[in-house]
């Protein structure tokens, strides 16, 4: 039986309803005055900063697979990750992507429709991800549908299908996704940062997805790279939420106990690429159309084994923090500034970058030269060292949430680091001097190999830039498929 | 035919799929565990959350663009960014500055047609900072509010509508498609962001007059989720905000039956894209009125109609994304379509109409009772998910408070979608998507024109 809801509609959408209109304003408001206090007078200062921490549970299935489990019970709902140590620097460049877009669509047992409405009727979520180092499935379900779920997404792990109409169309959406990507200036801004950083023949010189790598993935490689990734030597269950670890046992080890895989040996590793020359500095990459200009300093970034990683942290802290005061807050020119890049185990595209008014293009590239030759040279003021270490300790979110929480121990697996990686992290990061860091951006972020890449319209940017005198200025066409 | 249709699709599904239990559900979905309303008509919602040492403090204000003065698009909006400009005891740069040397790990604001959020996560040592910094542009805005600043602000402003509308690809359409779905007079004719033209017409005492309408305590609420003692918040809500004086009741808009437009419209745009984008929206019932949660699981059969016959079977499009937005005063509908190169305008739209006009072509799930509240786990889902840490919890709880009138809507709306039947998403589809005229933009690649689109002239 329907409701009545519909006669009533029936009723009022025979012909166009009177729309509802904007409130009527009876005159001005008179000023209201909030009573001061003294208590105001000062912004209050907090006590110190708590490190998170979590009871992290660590086991092993039969054939080897690591499980790390959180258990918290804030929401009635899990997040397992999936995770694999082997990752993007480990395949032909452009394969990972395509594996990211084409995996967990179908298997041996089930058609592509099948999973899709098996997933839908499960209410899980789910995204696939790789990194040059990771390779990684995320999924969140409510709790009480771990099992099924678990089931599936073992079975679409351990026995990946590649349908060959499925990856004719993955590879049409990358392909449409290359085209529009090059036809905005964010696109052109990515891809003229690997070619300015990683030398012709480069594998990244074209960027993590060269086009023409999009036509030579077939089926049969895409599997091939998902069992490389996912062997039991290399995998991690990452789970966190709403179960214990007695009930959650029994299901993974029912799901990926007997997963063995076929042995596939690691590749060998990219090759660094050398550092950027002094010059030229400047590239501009000519977008004749639009209002803004894309601006961004980038550097061949420092990996994770470093020995100065944490005050390395603190400048690229104090890179983000003093771009955006300058170009937003004092010069009023963008919406935002923002850091880009990861911190990995290869060294890697890494800077902060902003849309700018285009006539103000040539005043933000000027601002970034300066706030990097400052840092490094002169070491940060106590204030903005302090100021760096609360910001870096009190950002890292690793346990607020369930997912991120999941996240956080896939990370943890990844890169090898103890359980108690927090705490360590806050005391490394309270330990850095103002010299270390110093020291640090001008090892790593140092004004010489710094590139500044402007997308825009390069005749009304160029000219500008040359006045400057700040550097050799190239002027580079848009890059095209 | 439409009976034929639905066995074979219940035929082809693989067995599975346990039922989540509504009431067990429920029960473990966390809620504010205090709460009170202040003499000033603060609402202030609490949870405690002690699994990391956060505390995300959200403030949600009842006024959006929908509220936006005749002749001022993008107010409501332009005002959202005034308040991080400084109040009487926040010098202008440093309300940024605070909470980045408190460690704040997520920090912004958003405006919609209904409400304007504020927030931020920062170590749950320093939520005194944040009622510090919240209470004071709450209490305090125009005491250094001057014309210097204004003038800064909608330079900004300018700058993200640039970003956002100009020289994203296809952005300019979602504007036009709200301008063309919805009347002058309706809340909903007007993005947010407004236009550049009316930027510049806002003059200081308008954003005075809309700071003492909009901004009181009365218009708003506080809410605290993270490792804090409920008890301990409220008194410190009470003395950093009670102070603060009530504005005049505002004004509300009233509520009508959901719009219909009265026919079909079809706009074309230029774009220096490379594909063409076919998008098409419909207005529907605000939220929980009638047929909301049933347009949901409507929505989804439009996915599958279009996928199914543009995607799969003819091959002309890349692909496709249906999605709702639903607030205080409607809904709209929409259907996105990425096109293959070089598909003709009319070839489109008369293939996207046909999949969506017959109502069972290509749905994947047959459209029986159990069938209907299956394939609608993943929005039953999505809301819970949406519960997962204290910054997304204490915003679900901002947006049922301020839409749905109470944060204990969430459990009714999660009960509505077990009780949803077949012949209530069927009904829901015939009446606000075949029943309701479309309206459809047509995106044409071309070079000299912007990425974000212009009409064709």
């Amino acid at each position: 039986m329907r409701r009545v809801f519909l006669a009533a509609l029936l009723t009022a959408c025979g012909h166009a309803a009177v729309a509802p209109t904007a409130p009527r304003l009876d005159g001005p408001i008179a000023d209201r005055s909030t009573p001061d206090a003294d208590f105001r007078g000062k912004p209050p200062e907090g006590a110190a900063l708590g490190v998170p921490s979590a009871n992290i549970e660590e086991r092993r299935l039969k054939n080897g697979i690591r499980v790390l489990f959180v258990e918290r019970h804030d929401a009635p709902i899990l997040s397992v990750n999936i995770v694999s140590d082997r990752g993007g620097d480990q395949a032909d460049a452009g394969i990972p992507e395509f594996w990211r877009r084409a995996t967990m669509v179908a298997s041996e047992k089930y058609k592509y429709w099948e999973v899709n409405e098996l997933m839908n009727g499960l209410g899980a979520a789910w995204s696939a991800h790789v990194t040059p180092d990771s390779t990684e499935v995320r999924v969140t379900v409510l709790s009480k549908l771990l099992e099924p779920t678990m089931d599936l997404v073992s079975d679409l792990i351990e026995h990946p299908s590649f349908p060959p109409s499925r990856v004719t169309l993955a590879r049409q959406r990358m392909r449409a996704g290359l085209e529009s990507s090059y036809a905005t200036a964010e696109g052109q801004l990515l891809l003229a940062i690997h070619r300015a950083l990683y030398p012709a023949g480069h594998r990244y010189h074209d960027g993590l997805v060269p086009p023409e790598s999009i036509d030579k993935v077939t089926p049969e490689i895409l599997e091939a790279y998902q069992h490389f990734a996912f062997t039991p030597e290399h995998m991690t269950l990452a789970v966190a939420g709403d179960t214990t670890l007695a009930v959650l046992l029994p299901i993974l080890e029912s799901a990926f106990g007997t997963h063995t895989g076929p042995k596939v040996g690691p590749q060998a590793p990219v090759a660094p690429p050398p550092e950027p020359e002094p010059n030229p500095r400047f590239i501009v990459m000519d977008q004749p159309s639009g209002s803004q200009a894309h601006v961004a300093a980038v550097w061949l970034g420092a990996p994770t084994t470093i020995d100065d990683r944490f005050p390395y942290l603190l400048a690229l802290e104090a890179l983000e923090n003093e771009t955006f005061v300058r170009l937003r807050v004092k010069l009023g020119i963008t919406y935002g500034a923002q850091l880009f890049g990861e911190v990995g185990r290869s060294r890697r595209p890494i800077g902060v970058a902003s849309a700018v008014e285009l006539d103000r293009a040539v005043d933000a590239a000027k601002a970034l030269v300066e706030i990097t030759d400052r840092l490094a040279t002169a070491p940060l003021s106590a204030e903005d060292l302090d100021d760096g270490k609360t910001a870096l300790i009190g950002a890292a979110t690793y346990f607020d949430s369930i997912s991120s929480t999941a996240s956080s121990l896939a990370g943890f697996a990844v890169y090898g680091r103890p359980l108690d990686y927090p705490k360590l992290r806050a005391a490394a990061v309270r330990a850095c001097e103002a010299e270390a860091v110093r020291n640090a951006a001008e090892r790593w972020l140092n004004p010489s190999r710094m590139r500044i890449i402007i997308v825009g319209d390069a005749a009304r940017i160029v000219p500008g830039l040359q006045k400057l005198s700040l550097g050799k200025v190239l002027r580079s066409p848009p890059f095209k498929l | 035919m439409l009976a034929a249709a639905c066995a074979l699709a219940a035929c082809a599904r693989p067995p599975m799929r346990p039922t989540p239990a509504t009431d067990a559900l429920v029960k473990a979905l966390p809620t504010p565990t205090h709460s009170a309303t202040l003499k000033n008509g603060l609402r202030v919602l609490v949870q405690e959350d002690h699994h990391s040492p956060l505390v995300a403090v959200h403030v949600v204000y009842r006024v959006g663009s929908a509220h936006d003065p005749p002749g001022r698009s993008g107010f409501a909006h332009l005002f959202e960014h005034l308040m991080f400009e400084g109040s009487k005891h926040v010098p202008r740069g440093e309300f940024d500055n605070l909470l980045a040397r408190a460690g704040v790990s997520h920090k912004n604001a958003h405006t919609t047609h209904d409400l304007t959020a504020y927030y931020e996560t920062l170590p749950a040592s320093q939520l005194e900072l944040a009622l510090f910094l919240e209470s004071d542009r709450m209490g305090f805005l125009l005491d250094t509010l001057n014309q210097p600043t204004l003038d800064n602000v909608r330079s900004v402003v300018k700058n993200e509508y640039r970003q956002r509308y100009e020289t994203t690809s296809y952005a300019a359409v979602t504007p036009a498609l709200y301008a063309a779905t919805f009347p002058a007079t309706h809340p909903y004719h007007r993005m947010p962001i407004g236009t550049l033209a009316e930027l510049d017409a806002a003059s200081l005492a308008d954003v005075r007059q809309f700071f003492l309408r909009w901004y009181g305590p009365n218009n708003a609420t506080l809410i605290v989720v993270g490792d804090v003692k409920g008890a301990d918040v409220l008194a410190a809500a009470r003395r950093w905000f009670e102070p603060i004086p009530a504005s005049p009741t505002p004004p509300e808009i009233p509520r009508l039956p959901p719009w219909k437009p009265e026919k079909e419209q079809r706009i074309t745009f230029q774009a220096s894209v490379l594909l063409p984008k076919l998008f098409m929206m419909w207005p529907g019932p605000a939220y929980g009125e009638d047929g909301d949660v049933e347009l949901t699981a409507a929505s989804e059969l439009i996915y599958w109609n279009l996928s199914g016959h543009l995607v799969k079977k003819l091959e002309i499009a890349h692909s496709v994304r249906t999605y709702r937005n639903v607030g205080r005063f409607g809904s709209t509908l929409h259907a996105e379509i990425l096109l293959r190169q070089g598909i003709a305008m009319d070839k489109a739209i008369d293939e996207a109409n046909e999949a969506i006009d017959d109502l069972s072509r290509y749905a994947r799930w047959s459209i029986d009772d159990k069938s209907v509240r299956e394939a609608l786990y993943g929005t039953y889902s999505a809301e819970v998910f949406d519960l997962d840490g204290p910054s997304r919890r204490a915003e679900t709880f901002g947006f049922f408070e301020t839409i749905a009138g109470s944060v204990d809507a969430l459990p009714a709306r999660l009960r509505a979608y077990e009780a949803i039947d077949a012949g209530l998403v069927t009904d829901a589809y015939r009446e606000f998507v075949l029943r309701t005229p479309r309206v459809i933009v047509f995106v044409e690649p071309k070079k000299s024109a912007p990425p974000g689109g212009v009409l064709k002239p």
